[in-house]
């Protein structure tokens, strides 16, 4: 009679909250399809953020194994300094294609994960997604930039600092009463989907464009200390599952992105604003300065700048 | 035994007074915001986080002083009739738990804040606030706290064995 | 699966109760607690929750407007700002039976508009009112009674971060639930108001009248208006302040520090001992307000680990019945929860299950998040771990008991649930502002 064969079972915590649209085609990936390929043998349990430790403290929930896995973004910088080239390079990538050609086949993946198993954890990129503005009024020229308060965070922050605009920090759940009594004039939270879960499209009007940045900042993380009780085949299946489903995941992203625009603009009467050209060549100069700072952090950092800025370049899109 | 008891008494009192000032402080911080982003149309990058992090470390250093002077509240409507003596025995097993939870906090706080404080762990911000200081503040103010509830545990046997108050 | 989670729902509740029963202070008996519950469903290796739920707590910026308006309060108090709007309110409504304790709901329901939370306002409420009403021989019930109903408004009445937290997880307009909330917070002010009047127009013992030879004539009364300039000051500029887009609510609880500093100077009241003496009992206040914070996320969050939710979402799921009797079994759901969580607990909990069946039945979840809202004034009330009753304990005179607490809620309780009947007899109440706002 064949040996009955080991069942694992995970708990997860995302860093989304149950709404959010990420939130349920993660939980039915890991519930669901996890289960079916490796036959049962590996259950996982999705939790939505918050339920047992606060976001940031995830990471150290992961190393200890107290979690299994779940997703984050790149909040732990003091930690992985490479996961600045991933999430603190804005205005880098203009097209989904191009980010997943930096990530998958120019290796910088790869080297996130090598760093991540330097730290108890075991990384995918989740999904490579836009962030774009929403505002109160229509935001065109550098003058426009000029003086607006925007609730900004990261080096998507600094950047707009550098063009002349206030950078505000309001926390989350204040964010919509800010925009709304004028606190604050615009706001970025992903972009289309975000603006329209967090509501952000009552107040705010104008969607800006072009995007801040296009970057792979959700992030799938699992304990090392779980994968490694995991015999090598179950490893492999999850490993190739989880690869595979970032290319799935973030083309089905920008589809549900241009669905959300739509929403906004019939439902919200939302209309989109362009940067004009001189505005655009302005801010990329300031994220170039982004870049070079991110690349002191570490060497494999300036590596790794060295390799965006080089495939950049051969985009046509830096000089 | 008094005098150890005494001093871990004001200890938490003294620490307590001392930064229950920072409220002064982070009142000051949030109005120099407001004036600078309203007023002069410059918000700061730090004050935010600044006025964040000081109540993190106002918050978790008070837990100790609001004990020694009372302010835990608790529901009183059995504990109230209690003889002296009693209310020390059952003190005795109900603080058991107090001291679960707390000794979870400083010891797990502790190793995190530790490692915290070796990497120097900033918020990803643009300002980058330190977050070390906040996180050891949690395994400091619950060790303080600690100390006290292991101050009171102790009056509590002393009572319960000899049916007096240590004096 | 479920036969797991209810049995960790018994023995965590049991625990609840049996410890808080034996006089360990509440921030202690929901740590210790979750403690135990992470022993049972995780061993040692889930102890991180102690600590993590501590940053959590320190890491919250809306709850920096709790020592925030607690220091606004007691510099009020001890510069004799308190005093005198109290004595102007005794001129005017000296006829009136229970007059104070109405215009304590009326400036309760004021302050419900400069905080987004609840707590801040029972606490700063009870340091301002309480003594004052005491001192004119006001009935200690229904002076607690009514400061403690009143204070819970702060999440009903716009700015709620509970509104937003439900708008965010629900997908429901923040605006609208804002609207939506005005309305119900308007009427159950209303029932406070009318139930001190009622009450003490029968029987003037509860809330003595100013007794005819002290009433005073239209100079003096005149001349007390004064009194009402500093506190409406610092009305305007807390108010002012979120509504003009100076800054966020949190943020417009600092401008309430620096109006009773002002006020202070003022009244040539700003010593060093003042402050001093103020600063400490803030931090007192603070200390224990927060702790209890931090012991009841470490409670949330276990239990939230146990399944509770995915039971709940069964449970509802095999009601039988009409449509009506499954929002009330819903609403019942709330009830008994609120005994027990705080508010952002329960959403967290039951918004995954519940909503998608509110959908399905055709209600507007717009309403339902109101009617949640008006369920969760009654959370902060209910015994065993109704916040405000703890929160008032702390800063009732010397001696009040918690049954006397208790007692002094139970008609505010009943008030409240007839507030939630309303809301659910008359839905426009919720709907009818929102619907004029948005197109
Ligand atoms: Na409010
Ligand atoms: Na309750």
């Amino acid at each position: 009679e064949p040996v009955e064969a080991k069942v694992f079972k995970w708990r997860f915590q995302t860093h989304w909250p149950a709404a959010s649209a990420s939130y349920a085609p993660f939980k039915k990936f890991m519930e669901g399809e996890v289960k079916a390929l490796t036959d049962g043998q590996l259950v996982i349990e999705v939790h939505p953020a918050g339920t047992f430790v606060p976001t940031k403290d995830l990471f150290d929930a992961w190393a200890n194994n107290t979690l299994q896995g779940g997703t984050g973004s790149t909040y732990w910088i003091s930690h992985v300094p490479l996961t600045a080239v991933a999430g603190q390079c804005p205005l880098g990538f203009r097209e989904l294609w191009e980010a997943e050609y930096f990530h998958f086949h120019i290796g910088f993946e790869e080297a996130l994960r090598k760093e991540h198993l330097g730290k108890g954890i075991v990384y995918w990129t989740e999904k490579i997604f836009p962030t774009a503005m929403v505002s109160k009024k229509p935001v065109k020229t550098l003058a426009d930039l000029k003086g607006l308060k925007v609730r900004s965070s990261g080096k998507i922050a600094d950047m707009l600092k550098m063009v002349g605009v206030s950078s505000v920090l309001v926390p989350g759940e204040e964010i919509y009463t800010a925009l709304s009594t004028g606190v604050i004039d615009a706001a970025h939270w992903g972009a289309a989907a975000g603006a329209l879960t967090m509501k952000l499209c009552e107040p705010a009007k104008y969607y800006i464009q072009p995007n801040l940045a296009y970057s792979a900042t959700d992030l799938v993380m699992i304990s090392k200390k779980a994968w490694d009780e995991l015999p090598a085949d179950l490893q492999k299946i999850v490993y190739l599952a989880f690869k595979e489903r970032c290319w799935r995941r973030s083309n089905e992203y920008i589809q549900e992105e241009v669905r959300a625009l739509e929403t906004m603009k019939k439902k919200f009467g939302v209309q989109v604003s362009w940067l004009d050209k001189e505005a655009q060549k302005a801010l990329q100069l300031a994220a170039i300065k982004i870049w070079d700072e991110t690349a002191t952090l570490s060497p494999t950092n300036a590596e790794w700048i060295g390799k965006m800025k080089e495939f950049l370049k051969e985009l046509g899109y830096i000089d | 035994m008094k005098i150890i008891l005494e001093v871990i008494d004001s200890i938490s009192d003294w620490t307590g007074k001392i930064f229950s000032f920072l409220i002064v402080i982070i009142t000051g911080v949030i109005l120099f915001e407001i004036i600078a982003r309203y007023i002069f149309g410059k918000p700061t990058t730090w004050a935010f986080e600044i006025s964040l992090a000081l109540y993190g470390i106002y918050v978790a250093l008070l837990g100790a002083y609001t004990l020694v002077t009372g302010g835990h509240v608790n529901v009183d409507i059995l504990y109230a009739r209690f003889s002296p003596r009693t209310k020390a025995g059952v003190s005795l097993f109900s603080w058991s738990i107090f001291f679960l939870w707390c000794g979870a906090l400083v010891w797990t706080g502790w190793i995190r804040g530790w490692e915290s404080l070796m990497i120097r762990e900033s918020e990803s911000t643009a300002f980058g606030c330190p977050i070390y200081p906040v996180k050891l503040s949690l395994a400091v103010g619950g060790f303080m706290l600690f100390l006290q509830g292991l101050a009171g545990y102790i009056r509590n046997a002393y009572t319960f064995m000899t049916g007096k108050k240590i004096d | 699966m479920i036969e797991t989670t209810l049995l960790v729902t018994l023995i965590l509740f049991g625990c609840l109760f049996l410890y808080l029963a034996l006089g360990l202070p509440l921030a202690f008996v929901l740590g210790g607690v979750g403690m135990i519950g992470c022993l049972i469903l995780w061993g040692p290796s889930g102890f991180m929750i102690a600590s993590s739920q501590g940053y959590a707590a320190m890491g919250k910026f809306t709850l920096i407007s709790i020592p925030l308006f607690v220091l606004m309060a007691m510099l009020l108090e001890r510069s004799g700002v308190a005093e005198d709007l109290y004595t102007m309110m005794h001129n005017w409504l000296g006829p009136l039976g229970g007059g104070l304790a109405i215009g304590t709901v009326i400036i309760c329901t004021i302050f419900a508009a400069m905080s987004g939370i609840s707590g801040a306002a029972t606490v700063s409420m009870g340091i301002i009112a309480m003594p004052q009403m005491l001192r004119r021989k006001y009935e200690k019930k229904i002076v607690m009674g009514s400061v403690s109903a009143g204070g819970a408004l702060g999440i009903l009445i716009p700015p709620s971060v509970i509104f937003i937290l439900y708008g965010t997880l629900t997908g429901v307009s923040i605006g609208g639930l804002f609207m939506g909330g005005i309305l119900p917070g308007l009427v159950l002010s209303g029932l406070f108001i009318s139930y001190i009047g009622i009450r003490c127009w029968r029987n003037p013992q509860l809330g003595p009248p100013l007794p005819v030879e002290e009433r005073a004539n239209w100079q003096e009364k005149i001349s007390s208006l004064k009194a009402v300039a500093l506190p409406m000051f610092i009305i305007i500029l807390v108010l002012g302040g979120i509504y003009l887009g100076v800054c966020t609510p949190s943020e417009a609880a600092a401008l309430g520090v620096l109006g009773a500093v002002i006020s202070a100077a003022v009244y040539r009241k700003l010593t060093w001992e003042l402050l001093k003496e103020s600063v400490f009992r803030t931090a007192r206040l603070s200390g224990m307000i927060i702790w209890i914070l931090i012991g009841a996320y470490c409670f949330t969050a276990i239990y939230q680990a146990s399944g509770a939710g995915d039971v709940l979402t069964r449970l509802m799921m095999g009601i039988p019945g009409g449509r009506y009797i499954i929002l009330a079994t819903m609403q019942f759901t709330f009830f008994v929860l609120g005994c027990i969580l705080d508010p952002a607990g329960i959403i967290m909990i039951c918004t995954p299950a519940f909503l998608p069946i509110v959908q399905a039945l055709g209600f507007d979840p717009l309403w339902f998040g109101v009617l949640f809202c008006v369920n969760m004034e009654m959370a902060y009330l209910t015994p065993p771990f109704g916040f405000n009753l703890f929160y008032m304990k702390a800063v009732a005179p010397e001696g009040t008991t918690m049954s006397e607490i208790y007692r002094s809620i139970t008609p505010f309780v009943v008030l409240q649930a007839i507030g939630l009947v309303i809301v659910i007899l008359f839905p426009d109440l919720a709907l009818w502002i929102p619907s004029r706002m948005i197109k």
